[in-house]
């Protein structure tokens, strides 16, 4: 198998003897002068290139209106997530041309797979309204593009409470590439004051850290790690060390979410949970 | 870095790059005759647009953005050419070529990163500047594909 390494087998890829001349042929052919332009077109075919643009915006006029009458519920831009309270419907926002789906859920309504029940939509946000309270935002979305190995990022984060569903949906975009529909979960009556898991819970999922982190890095040295509680109970963090790089688990309002600075990447991956860290949340975190 | 003009600096130039960039290429297209087309295709680029570089590396890094941006024009087009032609990958023993069909069969983004980081030896943040994505993503995609090819390859692939 040793001579089978990707990188020797590459070495085998190499450009034939006349792939220079043919090339510098090919460079000397484009940068010869254009050749002269064209004798100005008769009156009757500018005729015709009008009045083609002419029937090609007008169709294009009809299909627009034809869309609009069988899609009247099409609402305008929301402006803020606020502005929608009607729980279990659906409405549209249009943002740069592209529309997304906002899907309203009732608390009872499964959410995602990593709240253990339902069925894993694809590209799916979860935002939790609290009152009085900065939204809290789950982002989930599949790594692979099969069905199979059916992976996905959760970023966990703490939006500003002036953060619209616009926002929301860029600071996904910026970190996940773009989105084909949203939807968004408010679930009111969700525990307004910010707490840690408990203790066991947050044991099981370092168990799980711990676990899925051996595998995917078997050769990296993790530390028995340490846990302590931030000074207004907010937050729970879990740190370990692998290969003297920190991690850091943080634990906030029944969610988790991570900082890896393993390998110098801030990205960590490959876990029972797969998670991305915006920039934001890392600022928020350190603060 | 000085315009080029010279017959002299565009040899140098290709005989430096082509293999780069047939690599890249064959990394997107089937066909070594596409691979080497689009090979070209970026040398015209270069010389004919002579973009201002500021040093060979950042000529090597414009060299394969646009060699992976024709590339995904390539297959958007029509003109993609599905026979394979006789090159020295397809003479390759079967069990040689496994590794690089498992690479190959990867999604094209997990391709070019695979292809950058371990045969050109970038580093994930150079990579990432180079294809204009954000080191987490990179980083992932790099994950993403080792375990793809460590199932497909039962845990044998040497990279």
């Amino acid at each position: 198998m040793k001579e089978n390494r990707y990188t020797d087998l590459m070495d085998h890829i190499h450009s034939g003897k006349n792939f220079p001349q043919e090339t510098m042929e090919k460079v000397q052919q484009a940068r010869r002068p254009p050749t002269p332009a064209a004798p100005p077109r008769s009156p009757r075919r500018w005729l015709v290139l009008v009045a083609s643009i002419l029937l090609v915006a007008a169709a294009a006029e009809l299909v627009c209106l034809a869309a609009l009458w069988i899609q009247p519920q099409f609402s305008q831009p929301e402006e803020s997530y606020k502005g929608i309270a009607e729980l279990g419907g659906t409405s549209f926002i249009e943002w740069e041309g592209r529309k997304y789906e906002l899907e309203w859920k009732k608390p009872t309504d499964p959410i995602g797979p990593y709240l253990g029940t339902g069925e894993l939509r694809e590209r799916e946000i979860s935002l939790y309204s609290r009152e009085g309270q900065s939204p809290l935002l789950w982002v989930a979305a599949p790594l692979s593009e099969g069905e199979e190995n059916y992976h996905f990022y959760k970023f966990a984060g703490f939006a500003s409470p002036d953060h619209t569903i616009l926002d929301v949906i860029q600071l996904y975009e910026e970190a996940c590439g773009p989105l084909s529909s949203v939807s968004c979960v408010q679930k009111p009556g969700y525990e307004s004051s910010a707490s840690p898991l408990p203790h066991t819970e947050s044991q099981e999922e370092i168990q799980q850290i711990r676990s899925s982190f051996s595998q995917v890095y078997p050769d990296s040295n993790l530390s028995t790690g340490t846990e302590s509680l931030s000074s207004d109970s907010s937050t729970y963090s879990y740190r370990i060390e692998a290969d003297g790089k920190e991690l850091v688990f943080t634990f906030a309002n029944g969610v988790s979410c991570s900082i890896e600075l393993y390998k110098g990447n801030t990205v960590g991956s490959g876990f029972g949970y797969l998670y991305a860290i915006p920039e934001y949340v890392k600022d928020w975190l350190s603060q | 870095m000085q315009e080029m003009d010279s017959f002299q600096d565009f040899s140098w130039v290709i005989d430096t790059y082509s293999n780069m960039l047939l690599r890249i290429a064959c990394h997107h297209v089937k066909s070594r005759a596409d691979a080497e087309d689009i090979a070209q295709d970026a040398f015209v680029k270069l010389f004919t647009a002579q973009p201002l570089l500021e040093s060979e590396e950042h000529r090597k890094a414009w060299l394969i953005r646009v060699t992976i941006n024709l590339c995904k024009n390539f297959l958007k087009s029509f003109r993609r050419n599905e026979v394979p032609l006789e090159d020295p990958y397809y003479q390759m023993a079967e069990e040689q070529r496994e590794v690089l069909d498992a690479v190959w069969r990867l999604p094209e983004k997990f391709r070019d990163v695979v292809y950058l980081y371990y045969y050109e030896g970038y580093t994930v943040p150079e990579i990432s500047r180079l294809l204009g994505k954000k080191e987490n993503t990179v980083a992932s995609w790099l994950h993403r594909a080792r375990i793809r090819l460590k199932e497909e390859l039962n845990g044998g692939v040497f990279l």
